[in-house]
Parts: structure tokens; C-alpha cells; sequence
């Protein structure tokens, strides 16, 4: 590889100070996001899973700049977005784009439908004149909306449409990298899957990147060419979707595969779950070993002391746990990985 | 499922579905909007066509002094002999223009400040909200008149007090809004997809922050009447011989117990009309925000 990726993201770190006044008592600070790196090749999809409060969403929202880094860098096509000027920074901010989790508070409620999507075409000069609205109507048939929807308020439609045009908002910017924060999350089942179809087929015919931020493996592996996941505002593991399905190491991946339904009876009843203890520890001054330590059923007292750096096992996987040499001995998984489910959620 | 995405919603044209237009409708089917919206259209119409309407001119000595209401003043006549009816229909004028222009003077400035406290927020915001707690420490009508004070008396200076003196409530408001709103996921989208932060706040915020700004300043409306009065009625606002409403309750009030009416209807007259501006700020506050809507 000797293109800079498209997505580089360097020991990225978010903490966040607590308290409020400035000379009141010892305040504490969140870290959010402690130490990420993660690249992303144009064209392809990183999702990125872990539970609620885990620090992914704030990781997308760093990426694309809605939150600024504590430290650490986010490169896009070999610049360093913190180092640019302003006016490289506002051409940049356009080649980013976000999809958002609730489709009801994502579109402003007083522009029409065409508005919204005119005014990033506008704002760019991505087209001028007539071209605006011709590019408008193309951006609706994109996402499969009809052209009379151009005229139409947020309000008047549902959860499924709206989420078609925040992709649509999205697209219109013409971006190299989509981070998409739980797109299908507030979505009915029936509907997600249809939302999770057309993002891979804009993807096959756009080639742009997405950073696909999930909580349910499930749902996140569809889309995803690699799956990182994240616990404690660290990546534990990652790996190809497959090879994350079947030779995962992180004790908590495993538990989060073990916790998928197989949609087959008799795979069911073989299932083995491993059931997690306790909450995840919080982000107001975490342990300094592993943070997955408190709840692993076979941490050592190591873990509990260093914290374990993320080693390569292989050409595409990778895992930060000191026991990873000998996790597939000592805990199930099921030997196939989880047949392909189709959006539907455990 | 597969006809999901084609099916679009049923309705009329465009235009009656923005969400603007359906705050109107219910607005205009609110009844105590109604009967405020009368008695306001009223009002204004006299306001407007005073000359026509009223049967004499506002400083014309008419008849006899402080003759009871009758078949030829309809309202009486005041302490000089003028027509107590045509100066409070030509009252109208003065006072509908006092409550709308003192109104602008305190919402331009205060609605500004507030959005870009609340826009900006850090220090900016630090130093506004400070200035605005500063000015909310005093109560409006004592910082209306140390405003008179310093400029003098008169209408216009009248104006610019109440208005002024309101700048903070306004600022405040607007600024609760804008924090409320800016946190949208749709506020940062408009940023992500280009927007420079005026057309974030012009556009994005302000659009969907000023619902109870817009009834906040249609109650301020008959506030401002009302102190505007007050303070002509101090002997601070409209000079005499001015047909002003509170300047001429002041005329009448030391002949109150044989002359009853000279006071009392320009004091009906205000009373009329901030109850009309209230009824019609009731109205609003329900169709911008339906959830407080009584069942």
C-alpha cells in the first residue's frame, strides 16, 4: 500500500473533564475515546460495534469533526485535518458526511425535503442553475424516493423515508467517507433491512467508504468488510467479518457473538452463551489495565496491572488481550459463525 | 414493504402543509384567539381611519367641560371641553404604535443577543448572560425609568425604555431556545454539509427557535401599552395637550368622583386592548406548541 488511506486515525484520544465550575472540588475525566488507531480504504466499510457508552459514536463524530480530539490525529487522504486552515478545513468537512441515528430530529422540520437537499449542492457549487434541481430529483431516485417528495416537509413521512433522505443529504455532498451512527437502530426490523440494502448498493455504485458504528454484530457485520470492536473507548479485537465470526480471541467479542439468536433450531439449541457479569466499568477514570478485566472470565492478575496492546494474529485480525494465544481453548464459540442474518436484531 | 419508499403521504398543496401554516390554522381556530383577534381588528381599524371615524378632532374644544356621556358625546367631554370619544379612538393611534415599535426595539436587539449567547456559547455567551442577569436585576419598570430619566420625557423616549428595559427577557428566551436547538443532529448536519454559523443560526436555529418568542412578543405587545401609559400617566411619556390613553386617565383622576368618565374609559380603552393582545398571545403559544393545549 503506498497511497496514504483514504481514513487514517492515529492513537486518538477524547476525554472529556467533568464538573462544572472551575474551582469547585477534584474533577473527573471521562475518557471517551482512549487511544484509537484504525485505517479505512476508499470504497470500504469499517463498523465499529460495542455496547452503549462504549465511545463509538463519539469516535465517528471526531472523525468527521463534530467533536474535537483530546489528542491524537484523524487523517483523510494523508492531511491531517487538525493541521489544515480554515479554508482547506471547510473544503474537507464536504468529502465527510454523516448519517444519523433518529431520523426524526436529523431533518430540519422547516425546510422541505428539496430545500434540504439543494443546499448542500448550492452551498459546494457542485452544480449550477437548473442542474440544482436536476440533481435533486437524481438524489431522490438514488435512495428511492419519489420526485414529489422534493415538495414535501420531514413531517410527513415515516421513520424509513426520513432516514432516505439523510442518506440523500448525505450523498449529496458528494463524499469519499459516509460515517453512519447507528443508521437502522430507530428503524422498525422490516424497514432496516431495506435501509441496510441500499447503503451496500450506494456503496457498489458510488465506491464511497462508510464507518458503520453498530451495536449489534449482527446487523453491523452486512455491510462490514472489517469489524472493529470497541469496549471502554478502546478497540479490543478486529478482524474481517468472517474471521471475527470464527476465531475470535477478545473473550468480549465472544461474548457479544454468543449473544446473537441463530435463526435455526438446532444451531439454537447447540448455542453456548456467555453471560457477562456486572456493567462495563465507567469512563470517569477507568481502570489502567485491560478495561474488559472487571468482567473477563479468565482474566489473570496482569490484565488487572497492563494494559494488553492490540497484536496482529494473522494478515487481518487483530486483538489486545494478553490470554489471546489461548482464549479458543478456554471459551465456546460456535465453529461456523452465525449464518447471515438479515437485519434482524438479537 | 417493497412499496414503502413510492407510497407519499396524502394531502393537499404544498404550501398548507408547511409547519408554519398549520400553527396558522390552528391558531385561527382557537377560540380565544378569535374573539382577541376582533377586538384587535377592531381597534386598529379605528386606529388607522381616526380622522373619519371620530366625530371631532382629538384637541377640539367642543362644548362645556366635563359634560356627561350623551347622545352628542357619546363618552362625555374632559376637564376642557374636547370630545372624550375622538381622543380615544385618535388614543388608539399612539398607543397600538407605542406597543409595536417599543416591541422591535426590545426584541431585534435582545432576540440577537440571545442567539448568539446562545450560538456561541464560551465566553461570548459568559459575557452576555452576565450583562442580561445584570439588567434582569432590576424590575422593568424601574429600569424604564431610569432610561427616562437619563433621556428625558416623551413618546419616542417612552418607546425606547419599555423597549429597552425588555431587551434581557427577550435575550434570555431566545437563548434557552437556541441551546435547546442547537444540539439537533439536523444543526450539525447543516454544518457538516456546509453551512458558515449565520446561516446555521439564520437558517437552521432561529426558524425553529422563535415559536415562543413570537408569543412572547405578542404578550409584550399589551405590556408595553400598559407601562407606556403608566408612564405618560407619571407625567413622563405624552405631553398634554397629546390624546394618549394614560395621560388622559391622569387628567381625569382628580376630578374621578364628579367626573367619572374622563378617567375611566381610556382606561377601558388599555384594558381592551392588552386584553386583546393577550388572548391573541394565548392563541399563538397553543398553535406554535401544541402540548400545552388543554384536552
Amino acid at each position: 500500500m503506498t497511497a496514504p488511506p483514504l481514513l487514517e486515525v492515529a492513537d486518538l484520544r477524547l476525554h472529556f473533564p467533568l464538573g462544572g465550575g472551575f474551582a469547585f472540588g477534584r474533577r473527573g475525566t471521562v475518557k471517551a475515546v482512549d487511544g484509537v488507531d484504525f485505517r479505512l480504504e476508499a470504497g470500504r466499510t469499517l463498523g465499529l460495534v460495542g455496547e452503549s457508552g462504549c465511545g463509538k459514536s463519539t469516535l465517528g463524530r471526531a472523525v468527521v469533526g463534530l467533536e474535537t480530539p483530546t489528542s491524537g490525529s484523524v487523517t483523510l487522504g494523508g492531511r491531517n485535518l487538525a493541521a489544515r486552515s480554515r479554508a482547506e478545513r471547510d473544503a474537507d468537512r464536504r468529502r465527510m458526511q454523516m448519517i444519523f441515528q433518529d431520523p426524526f430530529s436529523s431533518l430540519n422540520p422547516r425546510m422541505t425535503v428539496g430545500q434540504t437537499l439543494a443546499e448542500p449542492i448550492r452551498l459546494h457549487g457542485l452544480r449550477e442553475g437548473p442542474g440544482v434541481a436536476a440533481r435533486v430529483r437524481e438524489l431522490l431516485g438514488l435512495v428511492d424516493l419519489p420526485e414529489g417528495a422534493r415538495d414535501r416537509y420531514p413531517h410527513e413521512f415515516s421513520g424509513g423515508q426520513r432516514q432516505r433522505i439523510g442518506i440523500a443529504r448525505a450523498l449529496a455532498c458528494e463524499p469519499e467517507l459516509v460515517v453512519c451512527d447507528e443508521p437502522v437502530s430507530a428503524l422498525d426490523v422490516s424497514i432496516q433491512a431495506q435501509i441496510m440494502r441500499l447503503l451496500k448498493r450506494l456503496q457498489d455504485e458510488l465506491g464511497v467508504a462508510y464507518l458503520f458504528i453498530g451495536h449489534e454484530l449482527g446487523v453491523v457485520r452486512q455491510v462490514s468488510d472489517e469489524i472493529a470492536v470497541m469496549y471502554l473507548g478502546q478497540i479490543v479485537e478486529r478482524g474481517a467479518g468472517r474471521t471475527l465470526f470464527r476465531e475470535a480471541r477478545h473473550a468480549y467479542t465472544r461474548a457479544l457473538i454468543s449473544a446473537a439468536p441463530i435463526p435455526d433450531p438446532r444451531l439454537e439449541r447447540l448455542r453456548r452463551r456467555i453471560i457477562l457479569k456486572g456493567d462495563p466499568p465507567s469512563p470517569i477514570d477507568p481502570p489502567s489495565g485491560c478495561p474488559f478485566a472487571g468482567r473477563c472470565p479468565v482474566a489473570i492478575p496482569r490484565c488487572h496491572a497492563e494494559r494488553p496492546p492490540l497484536e496482529r494474529f494473522g494478515p487481518d485480525h487483530a486483538v489486545a488481550c494478553w490470554r489471546a494465544g489461548e482464549t479458543p481453548e478456554l471459551l465456546p464459540i460456535l465453529a461456523q459463525g452465525a449464518p447471515a442474518r438479515d437485519g434482524t436484531s438479537g | 414493504m417493497a412499496t414503502e419508499t413510492a407510497e407519499l403521504p396524502a394531502g393537499p398543496a404544498v404550501a398548507r402543509r408547511s409547519p408554519g401554516r398549520i400553527a396558522l390554522r390552528r391558531f385561527l381556530r382557537h377560540r380565544s384567539a378569535q374573539v382577541g383577534l376582533v377586538l384587535l381588528t377592531a381597534w386598529v381599524v379605528l386606529a388607522v381611519f381616526a380622522p373619519w371615524i371620530a366625530p371631532y378632532e382629538p384637541n377640539e374644544l367642543v362644548s362645556r367641560a366635563r359634560q356627561a356621556p350623551s347622545a352628542d358625546h357619546w363618552l362625555g367631554t374632559d376637564h376642557l371641553g374636547r370630545d372624550l370619544l375622538s381622543r380615544v379612538i385618535h388614543g388608539a393611534r399612539i398607543s397600538l404604535v407605542l406597543g409595536f415599535v417599543s416591541v422591535i426595539f426590545g426584541l431585534v436587539p435582545g432576540a440577537t443577543l440571545g442567539l448568539v449567547a446562545g450560538y456561541a456559547g464560551g465566553r461570548v455567551d459568559a459575557v452576555i448572560s452576565r450583562l442580561i442577569d445584570a439588567m434582569l436585576a432590576f424590575p422593568s419598570i424601574i429600569l424604564a425609568l431610569i432610561i427616562i430619566a437619563t433621556l428625558g420625557p416623551g413618546i419616542l423616549n417612552v418607546m425606547i425604555a419599555v423597549g429597552v428595559a425588555s431587551v434581557p427577557e427577550y435575550a434570555r428566551l431566545m437563548r434557552g431556545q437556541v441551546l435547546a436547538a442547537r444540539t439537533q443532529p439536523y444543526v450539525e448536519a447543516a454544518w457538516l454539509v456546509g453551512n458558515d454559523p449565520a446561516r446555521i443560526m439564520g437558517r437552521h436555529i432561529f426558524p425553529n427557535a422563535n415559536g415562543p418568542l413570537i408569543v412572547f412578543a405578542t404578550l409584550q405587545v399589551g405590556n408595553a401599552i400598559l407601562v407606556g401609559a403608566g408612564l405618560s400617566f407619571l407625567g413622563l411619556g405624552a405631553q398634554p395637550p397629546t390624546a394618549e390613553w394614560g395621560l388622559m386617565s391622569a387628567e381625569g383622576r382628580d376630578v374621578l368622583a364628579r367626573a367619572w368618565w374622563i378617567s375611566t374609559f381610556p382606561g377601558l380603552a388599555i384594558l381592551s386592548v392588552v386584553v386583546a393582545f393577550n388572548l391573541v398571545g394565548d392563541g399563538l403559544r397553543d398553535a406554535v406548541d401544541p402540548r400545552t393545549r388543554p384536552a
